[in-house]
């Protein structure tokens, strides 16, 4: 029915209207014969009836779809009022776009990384089990075969636990060799997650794993597509992981990939899974290098799993004080395992936003309010007409709603293309970058933010407009209307926060950039500069005796060494930023022997010769490996400073002697040189005491080669590749890279939230100065009248514009107050974050206030610079 | 929303009353809009003073709701004019209204009487 009576609605109306004519006729018929004149019988007829117009537009109401079609009329209204206010329409979109698009670029992060579930099915129920190291407060370590052994006996918990171990193996099946990540899993890894696989199965534990004769391995599907050409018959079939074979039992769904990189063994994200099988004497190994998860049980809460789990600990310690002493244990749940360490960072960034999208909403607001003052004559038309203030509110919403859902569509297609920018900019591991991708929750978000912002910045002005009194700006005249007192308070209050929230963005930049800054400032210990390193690593069937790799280490190098371009080579056993290096305990000769848990630790590396000299590290007392050392354990030891200082803080450590608990016959190791300390994990990580033992003491399968080159360290990587071949058919090189991309890879986080923090900043600060250029120079246009006066009374121009640039300064000056106020507050949420600079640095504080204050005094001026076009004489005649 | 001069309380009180006054007119016999805003003034010793205007959109709505019909025909003196008619449940619902409308009457009367004493 209300369909019918809508589509017949405009012959409804004209049979209304001639019905409300035939009315008048009557009506003046009447008043005629009463005596009255033809004008005066028509007149009084009309005042009798009312307002035609209104009394159609009751009767069409009620054929319409009320609210949809005001609003529709409403919409049609506020696009001819845009397309009529281009300049005013374009500055908006563009603020509007601005803040709308960032704001969905890092919700697209934020939703891919801390929102969507994680792609494991029992993700909820998943935990990662960390041994907690008392003394140094190290809460997630990796455990050792015993102890995780002992959970898996005696836990009450879980449904089942599982082990991790991630290494690096070559793939020598197919065409050419291929260093890849692995990890050897226990075989109920993968129902612990819940996965199962795409092509064949995943490991079953009463049938993988039992013995070492029938090894299984399960691929990735990206290792299936790259490696095997995505060829399915190679279910079923052998592949050859560091000269053992194994059988490919299954291919894992697209995308399927777990990988937690806190102490992990090799850095990178496995490609292949083998199972881990605890032989005879490592069950009863205390070495720790395993990670492990586990399946709570159905309705065992994280807080019953962390207690029980902490008293099986204590049980455990009571029973092997030697090794489990000064250790505890610490439940993970897998999201926080995941995404914890960029969680912070990334709702910072989310804050920072949403800040730039209050600015943008201010700005606009700020515009709005403007015109708003330019358009009481129009609203007061309308009023004066019977528009009820409802009505109007309603119209200036709707533009506002209008003006927002345009600059949000602006702003999605901005956001897409900010998403890829960050994608580029993005470090390697931070954000799974596959998940980002723009679909419907974001644009909803969008929507909402667009929404929200129409809200905001079309409510100020709505009510403004609604409290205009019709009569007022009609007697006025349009140009003479003066910003009412009210409207202009709020639009200093909107300029004032813009300004504060602006300086808080610049604030959290500044301090991260002074803190990068210093970061990158710190010196490694070493020089990174022309240095091209290299990971080899051999399988470990291949050399049966250590004299081989020896060998073969001393052959390559010097081959290395006999390439055009290169100054010196060695190699290292834990390369200084590459994520990874053995730590253990030891003890001094001559002095009491320590129980295992107070010894003093240190870290450990194996070193060829010349590797001091290569990577530049100082030698500060006695002498470095020779050549001759390269082929046979001889118990020396090179210390790092720090180690000399911790043990001998008073006296001379060359040849003095100490053990260092590694090796299989724990022979006390000799002093022959102290060097200087290297900043091995990360600049901003404290330097830990090192000792460096020659190549054949532990002979390990793996090694980076570290080359310095005359020219460009990339130049060189064919031929090291070629050299390797040529000594070793079968021997692949992985992770080529030159020791400065390694040492910006490891600031790239700490880079890249600079750089966002720093792109928001000023963003910020250029809609600030937008805005504090908006407000003075409508306050010039609204005082053009005072200001054309004051002139014509002899006032200077300089002091004019002296009066009105300072009445928007003091405006920044309360902005820039706040603004400190509110850092004080919030920068203090940084401090984890920023690098050797207190989160109320001074210095940034000053320089970013009154870089603030300089640019907005630009933008005032520029803004005052108005003034000089007003001619007195000109402003005075258009009364 | 048409702003009107009437005071506010005139209007509400109108707004309730208008269509069951109109229904009440209309059983007297058809009759065009003119004719029965006359009356309505008329018959209420001008007490109810009606803004004509504010008839139209009540006989559109008691039109839609079905309980008048209307049909253009000749007036009087021979204009055209649209004259409406009550229907079947057009009576139906003046007979409640009325009835309802009386017992609000004397509910409001009983209120009243002893504030008078």
């Amino acid at each position: 029915m209300p369909f019918k009576r809508f589509f017949q609605r405009r012959s409804h109306r004209q049979e209304s209207a001639l019905e409300l004519e035939s009315y008048l006729q009557r009506e003046t018929d009447e008043n005629i014969e009463r005596g009255m004149s033809p004008d005066e019988a028509r007149r009084a007829a009309h005042i009798k009836l009312g307002n035609v117009t209104n009394i159609l537009g009751d009767i069409s109401q009620q054929d319409g779809f009320g609210p949809f079609e005001t609003l529709l009329r409403d919409l049609r209204f506020g696009l001819r009022m845009l397309l009529k206010h281009r300049g005013f329409a374009l500055v908006s979109l563009l603020t509007l776009a601005i803040g709308i698009g960032a704001n969905t670029a890092i919700f697209t992060v934020v939703d891919a990384t801390l929102i969507r579930p994680l792609p494991y099915p029992n993700a909820n129920r998943t935990v990662m089990i960390w041994e907690h190291r008392l003394p140094d407060g190290e809460r997630q370590n990796v455990t050792s075969p015993a102890t995780f052994l002992n959970w898996q006996r005696d836990n009450n918990v879980f449904d089942q636990i599982a082990a991790i171990f991630n290494d690096s193996s070559i793939l020598s099946s197919g065409t050419a060799p291929e260093q890849i990540a692995t990890a050897s899993v226990s075989p109920n890894f993968f129902s612990i997650l819940g996965v199962n696989a795409a092509i064949g199965r995943v490991f079953v534990p009463a049938q993988d794993g039992n013995s070492d004769s029938n090894r299984a391995a399960v691929l990735s599907f990206e290792v299936w597509q790259r490696h095997f050409g995505s060829d399915p018959n190679v279910l079923g079939t052998q592949i050859t992981l560091d000269d053992r074979p194994y059988t490919v039992v299954g291919i894992m769904p697209r995308g399927f990939g777990f990988f937690v990189k806190q102490q992990s063994f090799s850095p990178k994200k496995p490609e292949i899974w083998t199972t881990w099988t605890f032989s005879p004497e490592t069950r009863a190994s205390h070495g720790r290098f395993l990670q492990a998860i586990g399946l709570l049980r159905p309705g065992v809460t994280l807080g019953q799993a962390q207690d029980a789990m902490l008293s099986l600990s204590s049980r455990l310690q009571a029973q092997d004080p030697a090794s489990m002493k000064n250790w505890s244990v610490n439940l993970v749940p897998l999201r926080s395992q995941l995404t914890g360490d960029i969680a912070q960072g990334l709702r910072l960034l989310l804050a920072a936003v949403g800040m730039v999208l209050l600015i943008a909403c201010a700005n606009v607001a700020t515009l709005n309010l403007a015109r708003a003052s330019t358009r009481r004559h129009e609203i007061a038309v309308r009023m004066a007409l019977g528009a009820s203030a409802k009505r109007v509110v309603r119209q200036v919403l709707t533009e506002s709603c209008l003006l927002a859902f345009i600059g949000g569509l602006a702003g999605f297609c901005l956001g897409y293309l900010c998403l890829n920018l960050l994608k580029s900019i993005a470090p390697a591991n931070l954000i799974p970058l596959e998940a980002l991708r723009l679909d419907f929750r974001v644009f909803a978000f969008a929507f909402s933010a667009s929404l929200f912002s129409g809200l905001l910045f079309g409510i100020l002005p709505a009510i403004d407009a609604s409290r205009t009194a019709p009569r007022e700006p009609l007697q006025e005249g349009a140009t003479a209307a003066r910003a009412g007192d009210g409207r202009s308070i709020a639009r200093r209050v909107l300029v004032v926060s813009e300004v504060a929230i602006a300086l808080v963005l610049l604030m959290g930049a500044g301090l991260l950039i002074r803190s990068f800054q210093r970061l990158v400032g710190v010196d490694p210990g070493f020089r990174a500069d022309h240095i091209l390193t290299a990971w080899i690593q051999f399988p470990n069937a291949r050399y049966q005796k250590d004299e081989q790799k020896n060998q073969f280490f001393a052959n390559l190098l010097d081959s290395i060494r006999a390439i055009p371009g290169v100054r010196s080579a060695s190699a290292d056993g834990f390369l200084p930023f590459a994520g990874i290096i053995a730590g253990t305990g030891v003890q001094v000769e001559g002095r009491p022997i320590l129980p295992i848990s107070q010894q003093p630790d240190v870290n450990v590396s194996l070193v060829e010769p010349d590797f001091f000299e290569t990577l530049g590290i100082p030698l500060i007392a006695g002498r470095t490996f020779n050549r001759s050392e390269a082929f046979r354990a001889t118990n020396n030891v090179v210390i790092s400073q720090s180690m000399a200082q911790m043990l001998w803080p008073n006296e001379n450590p060359i040849g003095k002697r100490v053990t260092i608990y590694m090796k299989r016959n724990n022979t006390p190791s000799t002093v022959i040189g102290v060097v200087g300390d290297v900043k091995h994990a990360g600049l901003a990580s404290p330097v830990k005491p090192t000792a460096y033992w020659s190549y054949p003491e532990l002979g390990f399968q793996f090694m980076t080669l570290v080359i310095r080159t005359d020219g460009d360290p990339r130049s060189l990587i064919p031929d090291l590749r070629e050299t390797v071949l040529r000594i070793e058919k079968n021997q692949p090189i992985a992770d080529v890279v030159p020791m400065e991309t390694l040492l910006s890879i490891s600031v790239a986080r700490t880079r890249f939230a600079t750089q966002v923090m720093a792109a928001f900043a000023s963003i910020a600060i250029l809609l600030a100065v937008i805005g504090i250029y908006g407000i003075i120079a409508y306050d010039v246009e609204q005082r053009a009248r005072e200001i054309g006066i004051r002139m014509a009374l002899g006032a200077q121009r300089t002091s004019v514009i002296h009066l009105v640039l300072s009445r928007g300064m003091v405006l920044a000056g309360i902005g820039i107050a706040f603004g400190i106020a509110a850092s004080l507050g919030l920068t203090r949420l940084l401090g984890s974050i920023l690098y050797e600079t207190r989160p109320t640095d001074p210095a940034t504080f000053i320089l970013v206030s009154s870089t603030l204050a300089a640019v907005t005094i630009c933008a005032g001026y520029l803004a005052v610079r108005r003034i000089s076009n007003i001619e007195p004489m000109t402003v005075l005649r258009r009364e | 929303m048409p702003k009107r001069e009437a005071p506010p309380l005139e209007a509400d009180l109108l707004q309730g009353t208008l269509d069951l006054l109109i229904l009440q007119t209309l059983q007297l016999g058809p009759a065009h809009g003119h004719t029965i805003a006359h009356v309505i003034e008329h018959r209420s010793d001008e007490v109810l003073q009606v803004e004509h205007g504010s008839l139209y959109p009540a006989l559109h709505r008691l039109q839609n709701r079905g309980w008048i019909s209307s049909a253009w025909g000749p007036s009087e003196n021979n204009r055209k004019a649209r004259f409406y008619r009550l229907t079947a449940a057009g009576r139906k619902q003046l007979t409640r209204q009325t009835s309802r409308w009386e017992e609000l009457v004397r509910a409001v009367n009983r209120v009243l009487k002893p504030v008078r004493e």
